[in-house]
């Protein structure tokens, strides 16, 4: 999952539709923006929830959250510039990650702690050194998979910021804009669809190729699983109803299911035995 | 007598009433006229008049420099190419990109290439403009293709994206030709004389000796979904309850007006008004926005439903409602039925241009059909706001392509002839005015509506039949 930005409500709602019977096969994985900089508190509801829920929980953190996030439980791993690995069953799965978003994906008057501006060479290859390096460590151990996670998408793939869920409401985002703000720069950035993912890290996956790549930011992308070579990208924004409240409550589900095989299923946490009509009463 | 500079080459053969109509903008302009808007029908010829012109303003002696403005991209080349082929002496710069190109640049070019100005779209315009890199002083005539949506009209969005990008250009007090389809409403023609001032004139004519296109319009082809209508029954439901509750709370406050685009309601500056003129309280305001967002949403929705825009409603929660699922994981019998025509068509060696209102359904539609009737690469071509290369891709299909699929980003002005074709309209647009500019695209031929049985196949049946009448009003 991804983009939670804080709402423990929602989280519980999720937690309540989980099996607690499977808690300690379960890992949860947490693409970043979790809640906002500075409410240590929120932080630590929502991994405790988590934690409890889970064998392990594993999270980068996203441009909205403090950057060096640390929480303080045993089965709670920063994968930011990190890695871990993990063996269920005779399994073994690599984990490395990174966390923030590149400079160029958030709109200029947003102030964000967890930015990096890979435009400038030593940045970038300062994250490319940090990913190659974690990648080693953890093909030390022979895993049967390597997943990569991160906040931002890859450049090019489920990073396009074009609307998902209500054309008009961009557009109308456009004209409050208009008629609200006559910045220059803030309206630019805002109005063109682009693409949003970072360069670093598509030059990463291009060369090193994970199994797995799981990524949020871009919510209009959310919910897109694209292969491209030998790679799965999943791009798992947003749980939380902001911004788009139809496309938020969503999750992916990875069942590894042998070293070589495994099911990935995007899935929302809804009442889904409602009728169409008291559905829409209820979500929209 | 100042030196002829332009003129016509053999490529064009110029008709006795486009000569007229020329002649009576340069009257106007001469008489101190500074708009001059100019509608005509489909298929008369707008550009060589705005060309002819042109021409004639420049060899007078009044024009050394144009800015011409377009609403699409993949139009300026059609307009660029127009210009060049058809007149010596009319060289014009096309769409320079600031992200490509500074303007020190831009304006280097102007005069290395002697250029006689430039070809934009109207979104360049407003970055340049915003920036203040050219402005009135650098032209001696501005034309203004396909105008009609300078002005805010019943498509509330699209009228409001145009107007905005060309914002100011009333303020410009210079020569300017604005090109328009005759179909636009005459209240809507009023009020783009009104907003550019007094000094402003129509020229509106039926022209009697136009080659006529001949149209046929089938009875839409109707599908039998019977889910699809108890989503968009609920839907409408949800939509009614809306607007009533909006509605609603504008009598209780004495509100007249904002009923048509209800959308209006979200721009904070009417909001404003309705606090001090009609002192309404904040948690209002706030319960208005909340409902107007969603009233919107749920437009779309349905469109999703009806327009097979699978790809969104998949990602969406909606997905996961045990109906729309068991929807989303069956075939969908709108792409099967165009399938089948598509087929038959081809079989019949027509050509066949399908117009979807939608990105990805378009998508959908090329994928579906490459899969189905295994095309080749080149029998099939998208052309969408997304592809980079659509005045490529344009001429790629006039060359070798069987089918072309499309959005509005082709709806206005680009020419489609199709010797023996089809337009299959799989999505109708937002308004009878933009379905009239995608039809006008194919230059005659057939025309087919695809509609699920039930609230579609009404809607479709009233489209189809107004679209003969007019068809018919126009032959």
């Amino acid at each position: 999952m991804s983009d939670i930005y804080g709402d423990i409500n929602i989280l519980r709602d999720f937690v309540r539709t989980l099996d607690s019977e499977e808690k300690d096969k379960r890992i949860f994985i947490v693409a970043g923006d979790i809640s906002f900089t500075g409410n240590q508190q929120k932080y630590n509801e929502i991994f405790s929830l988590l934690s409890r829920n889970s064998k392990y929980v594993l999270y980068v953190p996203g441009d909205a959250d403090i950057k060096d996030l640390n929480i303080d439980l045993p089965n709670v791993i920063n994968l930011d510039r990190n890695n871990f690995l993990l063996e269920i069953s005779d399994i073994r799965l690599g984990f490395l990650g990174l966390g923030g978003a590149p400079k160029h994906s958030i709109r200029e008057d947003n102030i964000l702690p967890n930015t990096y501006d890979e435009s400038i060479q030593i940045i970038k290859d300062g994250i490319l050194t940090g990913l190659k390096i974690n990648l080693e460590k953890i093909m030390l151990n022979n895993p049967h998979y390597v997943i990569l996670v991160t906040h931002s998408p890859p450049y090019g793939i489920a990073d396009r910021s074009t609307p998902i869920t209500l054309k008009e409401n961009v557009i109308l985002e456009e004209i409050l804009l208009d008629t609200e703000y006559k910045d220059e720069k803030r309206k630019k950035s805002l109005v063109s669809p682009r693409r949003l993912g970072s360069k670093t890290i598509k030059e990463f996956v291009e060369y090193y190729k994970p199994d797995i790549h799981i990524f949020g930011h871009v919510h209009k992308q959310g919910g897109k699983l694209i292969k491209e070579g030998d790679t799965y990208f999943m791009n798992v924004s947003h749980f939380s109803l902001t911004p788009y409240k139809l496309t938020g409550r969503k999750f992916l589900t990875i069942k590894i299911i042998n070293e070589r095989k495994f099911e990935a299923i995007f899935d929302s946490f809804v009442r889904k035995e409602l009728h169409f009509r008291d559905f829409l009463e209820m979500y929209l | 007598m100042p030196e002829r500079r332009c003129g016509t080459t053999d490529k064009v053969e110029v008709r006795d009433y486009q000569i007229q109509i020329v002649n009576e903008i340069l009257n106007k302009f001469r008489n101190g006229i500074k708009n001059v808007f100019v509608s005509l029908h489909q298929g008369s010829g707008k550009t060589i008049i705005a060309l002819l012109a042109l021409c004639n303003l420049v060899n007078e002696g009044y024009v050394n420099s144009v800015l011409v403005l377009i609403p699409r991209k993949i139009l300026v080349d059609q307009w660029v190419d127009k210009a060049e082929e058809m007149f010596y002496g009319l060289s014009l710069l096309r769409n320079p990109t600031l992200s490509k190109m500074k303007i020190e640049q831009i304006r280097g070019w102007l005069k290395h290439t002697q250029a006689l100005g430039i070809v934009m779209t109207d979104q360049s315009y407003q970055r340049y403009v915003r920036k203040k890199y050219f402005s009135y002083s650098d032209f001696d005539l501005v034309i203004i293709d396909e105008a009609a949506d300078l002005v805010v009209a019943r498509d509330f969005i699209e009228g409001f994206r145009m107007s905005e990008y060309l914002s100011g250009l009333e303020k410009w007090q210079i020569r300017k030709i604005f090109l328009l389809p005759y179909h636009v409403s005459k209240k809507k023609i009023r009020a783009l004389i009104s907003k550019f001032g007094k000094e402003s004139v129509l020229i509106r004519k039926i022209i009697e000796d136009l080659p006529t296109f001949r149209y046929t319009v089938h009875d839409p082809i109707i599908i039998d979904d019977p889910i699809i209508n108890t989503f968009v029954n609920a839907l409408d439901e949800h939509y009614k309850k809306i607007k009533v509750g909006v509605n609603k709370i504008l009598t209780k406050y004495g509100v007249a007006g904002y009923r048509e685009n209800l959308e209006t309601l979200l721009n904070p500056k009417v909001l404003e008004k309705l606090k001090k003129t009609y002192s309404m309280d904040d948690e209002t305001l706030e319960q208005i926005k909340t409902l107007i967002t969603k009233y919107i949403l749920i437009q779309h929705l349905k469109k999703w439903f009806l327009y097979s825009n699978r790809e969104e409603l998949s990602r969406s929660i909606l997905a996961s409602q045990f109906q729309v699922d068991k929807w989303l994981s069956s075939e969908d019998r709108k792409l099967n039925k165009l399938v089948e025509v598509v087929k038959d068509y081809l079989s019949r060696d027509y050509k066949i241009y399908i117009f979807s209102q939608y990105v990805s359904t378009a998508e959908l539609i090329e994928s579906y059909l490459k899969e189905k009737l295994t095309l080749r690469n080149r029998d099939i071509v998208l052309i969408t706001g997304l592809v980079e290369d659509q005045w490529s891709r344009l001429d790629a299909f006039k060359r070798v392509g069987k089918i072309l699929v499309t959005t509005p980003v082709l709806d206005k002005g680009a020419d489609i002839p199709l010797r023996k074709g089809v337009a299959i309209i799989f999505t109708p647009p937002l308004s009878m005015e933009k379905l009239f500019q995608v039809i006008g695209r194919i230059r005659g031929g057939e025309i087919i509506f695809l509609a699920y049985k039930g609230i579609e196949e009404e809607m479709m049946n009233q489209i189809a039949e107004e679209i003969r009448r007019n068809l018919a009003k126009m032959s």
